[in-house]
């Protein structure tokens, strides 16, 4: 049936597209193939055959490096107001439960993933700022070439561009898809797309390990994984769940123009507020129950200062058999447990059971050879790809009304992470890596 | 859009030129100077070499006379101000870190990369593409 209904709406597209051009033919009278426009001049640069992908490329770096190296100082100075808001917490209540609950259940936990406000602004301002000037769309047409051979449609492209911000509306997105089957495959690769609440454990990972100069490229090389592994997981789905060609894809090119500062600002606030209202809800919530159960029993505990006395310490090493062999210990084992809630919860866990404030939290990795460059990134792409959040699974079973895919998506993510997170670990192990 | 003569057409030729192998000459600087290039290096380096390439694709255009090399200089020198700006940009959060206290020292002159520079160079060329495009609509 449904099949029968693609094949139909093919048609009325086919049709619909034959009498545009009829019309064009009668009513347009073509010049002599001048460029008449500004529009018509950047185009013939930014999708030229050779250079339009190369381009999309640098944009796409650039936009990562303005993201993350340029909104350092930023971070820095978020990091020393949660520092003197810790210390004045310690400072001021007499009570230690209640000084614990407030130094690290709340300034620790919340504090370090608040720290993330800057890059995750920076991205979202750049990718508005890419949007309100009309590159955006040519970046799906570049990419549509490419996309349709690796099986994939080229409106595809725009719920993959949205993922990058967050994998929900990025879902919710594919609605305009046409082809039932182009958006099943979109919508099951699109949380391999790596959305804003996953950058902080990027930043956080890649900033303690491998520097001020290199962060900005090995998280731009997660993205770039990302991206290769939802174009490859796409083709193999088109080979096998969903057989068949991607339909025609049409798409109108808007003129481009010089994005406006107070446009581009209003948009990145409203994507970037929902990352506040999650870091004040959702996460806030998950860094209380991390700080419970790291600091209890209060008594074993000695108040929350022996950790390996603690719930989270007992729930850790009961999975930490099945991280080992990556190098990972159980505080990894336990930030990847309650990041199935939000991603951004990782980084919140480690704030929480390092009892460091975010200033000192990439040093405490460091400093506990938590993480070598090779297990560290590793790490990173586990985070990437393994199980979607839990806003991403109702999405997908809002979307396809059903909780089989969500399922299988969950299934097919958790084995896809740990068997990449393995051939990173090896392939590093092969040459030499620690 | 102002007629792109021959005579102005062989100038901008011969910027797009100079600028096309002055990226390019960075991007080997910058291969030569990092003996592990991967995995910070290669990026940066194939950006400049995109950048590179814009503008040389230009060059044959701009010297014929024809409008299309316009467009690839015009391309070039977005992607100069996007790329030179980015240097600029990093190089005033380096400033910022060092007036955090959060970093040691600040070397201006360390600061100024070769995409720095080259936007420097490129700058010159706003007022001939405003000139020439600016009767043009969006």
């Amino acid at each position: 049936m449904s099949e029968y209904a693609e094949n139909l709406s093919s048609a009325l597209a086919q049709r619909r597209y034959e009498r545009i051009a009829s019309i064009v033919d009668a009513a347009v009278k073509k010049g002599r193939g001048e460029i008449f426009t500004l529009t018509d001049m950047l185009d013939q640069v930014f999708l030229n055959k050779h250079l339009g992908i190369p381009i999309f490329l640098t944009v796409l770096w650039t936009m990562f490096q303005f993201a993350f190296a340029v909104s350092e100082p930023f971070v820095v100075i978020i990091e020393k107001i949660f520092e003197m808001l810790g210390a004045w917490s310690g400072q001021a209540i007499s009570d230690p439960h209640l000084a614990s609950f407030v130094s690290l259940g709340i300034f620790g936990g919340l504090g370090s993933v608040l720290v993330f406000i800057p890059p995750i602004f920076g991205l979202f301002l750049a990718l508005s700022v890419l949007e309100d000037s009309g590159y955006m769309a040519r970046a799906a047409f570049v990419m549509d070439r490419f996309m349709y051979r690796l099986g994939l449609h080229g409106r595809s492209f725009i719920p993959l561009m949205i993922g990058f911000g967050c994998n929900v509306p990025a879902i919710m997105a594919t609605r305009s898809m046409d082809s039932e089957k182009d958006r099943m495959i979109t919508m099951l690769i699109n949380p391999l797309i790596s959305c804003s609440a996953r950058l902080p454990v990027y930043v956080l990972i890649a900033g303690a390990l491998f520097g001020a100069a290199y962060a900005g490229t090995a998280i731009f090389a997660v993205y770039a994984l990302g991206i290769v592994l939802a174009v490859a997981t796409a083709l193999i789905f088109r080979r096998t769940l969903f057989r068949g060609e991607p339909s025609p894809f049409v798409l109108e090119l808007p003129p481009y123009a010089v994005p406006d500062a107070s446009s581009s600002i209003l948009h990145m606030w409203s994507r970037g507020r929902m990352f506040l209202k999650k870091a004040g809800t959702i996460i806030f919530g998950m860094t209380i129950i991390v700080w419970f159960l790291s600091t209890h029993p209060w008594e074993e505990t000695s108040g929350g200062q022996v950790i390996a006395e603690s719930y989270i310490a007992w729930i850790g090493h009961a999975i930490e058999p099945v991280f080992q062999p990556f190098g990972w210990d159980w505080m990894a084992a336990v930030a990847l447990l309650f990041g199935l809630v939000a991603k951004e919860v990782v980084v919140g866990t480690y704030g929480v059971l390092l009892g460091a404030e975010e200033a000192g939290l990439g040093e405490a990795l460091v400093s506990q050879e938590l993480f070598t460059p090779l297990t560290g990134f590793a790490f990173m792409a586990f985070v990437l790809i393994y199980v979607p959040c839990v806003a991403t699974i109702g999405a997908i079973a809002k979307e396809t009304n059903s909780w089989r895919w969500p399922a299988f998506a969950l299934v097919y993510q958790t084995a896809l992470a740990f068997i990449v997170s393995g051939v990173i670990i090896a392939a590093g192990r092969l040459v030499g890596l620690s | 859009m102002d007629k792109l003569s021959v005579k102005n057409g062989k100038w901008l030729g011969a910027y797009a030129f100079i600028l096309g192998i002055g990226y390019c000459a960075a991007a080997i600087v910058e291969a030569a100077g990092k003996p592990d290039i991967f995995p910070g290096g290669l990026l940066s380096i194939g950006v400049l070499l995109v950048v590179s390439a814009t503008y040389l694709m230009g060059v044959k255009g701009l010297i014929s006379g024809r409008r299309d090399g316009i467009s690839f200089l015009m391309g070039g020198l977005l992607l100069s101000v996007a790329v030179g700006g980015l240097y600029l940009l990093m190089a005033g959060a380096d400033w910022l870190m060092y007036l955090l206290g959060e970093a040691e020292d600040f070397a201006l002159l360390s600061e100024i990369s070769p995409a720095i520079i080259l936007l420097v160079i490129a700058l010159p060329l706003v007022p001939t593409m405003r000139r020439l495009t600016s009767k043009m609509a969006w």
